[in-house]
């Protein structure tokens, strides 16, 4: 994994350097804190106000559509080095080393704006922790929030990883109308309902944890497999590698 | 190894920019691409490399269809319009980044190559204050390096000074003797005439054979015209 690391660190470096990028890096900053102000006025508690921004649709929304405009950057950027592309040897070889390079540089856009995200809030917000239970679950706030944030990344590293082959199969322009319709329905689904695609980012009572823990799960599976699916589709898809629409 | 292009066409938005066309490329010979700007020539370059996909034919790597199999051509290089390099890095991090991918050659074949192209002093310097002749220079060393079979270089005399054509030129020759398979694309007529075996006319996509009589004729002119250069500055200086 280091020597990876090591390996993509110039292609990184290059990406990260564009003016395009700095845009970018605003915008994180923007997003951050949006999320460190994104409370209920009422309840300053620390874990409360983590739900209930992880939770808030206009937040997930700003959140995936930002890390969908990073990833489309680094798409871009990197089919640019033609060169390096001829020598993966095959279509698999280039949607691996793009998903690992996305997800890098979005890890390190993720570790800023934590830090300035957590900064932000510990100053703003009035209590530390909260043991009271969240619906009528038997697991009180602290633990919901952590398993808030847990869920809530490990579905946008998900989500980018999506991007990122759907970039490879459809390009820049089909990827941005994709994600335009999943990412209204954050807006105009009903919040009551409990199985919808975007009903697992939101605060939803599901009677019991367990029974909310095992729809995640089903859920995490259902992603799981149409990232398979796509990257079947992605590497069995004939048509020229870089140029194409 | 042989690459076969059947009845290949191209269309951009129903604009057609390559027209049926048809040829064999044979390892040991350097093909010339000839024809102005927007005649086709670079789309078929691409279509080789594997980056676009014919609308319609097919091309063959030694009988395999490498766009069907979803692979890049085999060992094969190409410079095709401006060269991509990562611009905070020297001329030589550029080419060991590369040479990390297939980790067929080390340090010192990537010295090697800097010293056929004529970078070795420049090597530590930034790529993003190479002049423009130099970052040429650099395209062509990573098509060169890891010995490919097949060679695919698009106006690679762009922004070379004199001697540097020169001194590329004789590689291509060395390189054509190692029966590299050498794909040129060109305006510079003295390059065809002397480089290539055989040339292919790009006119509005639609390529044809260019009768090599006439030019074969020329390239002999010109190399006797370079013997007697060669022997007169010879004589000059004993």
């Amino acid at each position: 994994m280091k020597k990876r690391w090591k390996q993509n660190k110039a292609l990184i470096d290059s990406i990260t350097r564009t003016n395009r990028f700095k845009i970018l890096e605003f915008l994180l900053i923007l997003l951050a804190l949006f999320a460190a102000f994104n409370f209920n006025p009422y309840d300053r508690k620390l874990t409360s106000g983590i739900i209930f921004c992880h939770t808030n649709p206009i937040f997930i929304l700003l959140f995936l559509a930002y890390f969908l405009l990073v990833t489309l950057n680094t798409c871009i950027s990197f089919y640019q080095y033609d060169t390096y592309l001829i020598r993966l040897k095959n279509k698999k070889g280039l949607i691996k080393k793009l998903v690992v390079i996305v997800l890098q540089i979005n890890t390190i856009l993720l570790i800023i704006y934590f830090i300035i995200y957590l900064s932000i809030y510990n100053l703003v917000m009035l209590d530390c922790y909260e043991q009271n239970p969240v619906f009528n679950y038997t697991i009180t706030a602290n633990t919901y929030a952590i398993y808030t944030m847990i869920k809530f990344y490990l579905l946008a590293y998900l989500y980018m990883i999506i991007n990122t082959v759907l970039f490879v199969i459809l390009r820049e322009s089909k990827t941005v109308i994709v994600n335009i319709i999943y990412l209204s329905g954050f807006i105009a689904t009903n919040i009551d309902k409990k199985y919808l695609p975007w009903s697992y980012y939101k605060l939803i009572d599901y009677h019991t944890f367990s029974n909310e823990l095992l729809t995640f799960i089903g859920y995490l599976i259902i992603i799981i497999l149409v990232i398979c699916l796509l990257f079947y589709l992605g590497t069995k898809q004939k048509r020229g590698v870089i140029y194409d629409n | 190894m042989t690459i076969e292009i059947k009845n290949v066409s191209k269309q951009f938005k129903g604009v057609e920019v390559l027209k049926d066309v048809s040829m064999t490329l044979r390892e040991g010979h350097i093909y010339g691409f000839i024809g102005h700007n927007g005649s086709g020539k670079t789309v078929l370059l691409k279509l080789i490399c594997a980056f676009l996909e014919p609308s319609a034919g097919e091309i063959l790597f030694d009988g395999i269809n490498v766009i069907k199999n979803n692979q890049f051509p085999p060992s094969t290089r190409a410079l095709i319009e401006r060269p991509s390099f990562i611009s905070e890095l020297s001329g030589k991090e550029n080419l060991e980044l590369l040479a990390n991918i297939e980790k067929k050659i080390g340090e010192k074949e990537i010295e090697e190559v800097l010293d056929k192209v004529g970078l070795t002093e420049n090597k530590d310097k930034l790529y993003y204050k190479y002049s423009l002749g130099m970052k040429q220079k650099l395209g062509i060393a990573q098509a060169l390096m890891e010995d490919p079979k097949i060679m695919i270089l698009d106006e690679p005399m762009n922004g070379l000074d004199e001697d540097s054509v020169n001194k590329l030129r004789e590689i291509l020759l060395e390189e054509k003797v190692k029966n590299k398979l050498i794909i040129l694309a060109t305006h510079i007529k003295e390059d065809i005439e002397l480089l290539c075996d055989e040339i292919y006319k790009f006119d509005d996509g639609v390529v044809s054979e260019e009768v090599k009589t006439s030019i074969e004729l020329n390239r002999e002119t010109l190399k006797q015209e370079s013997i007697k250069e060669q022997e007169q500055t010879d004589i000059e200086i004993i």
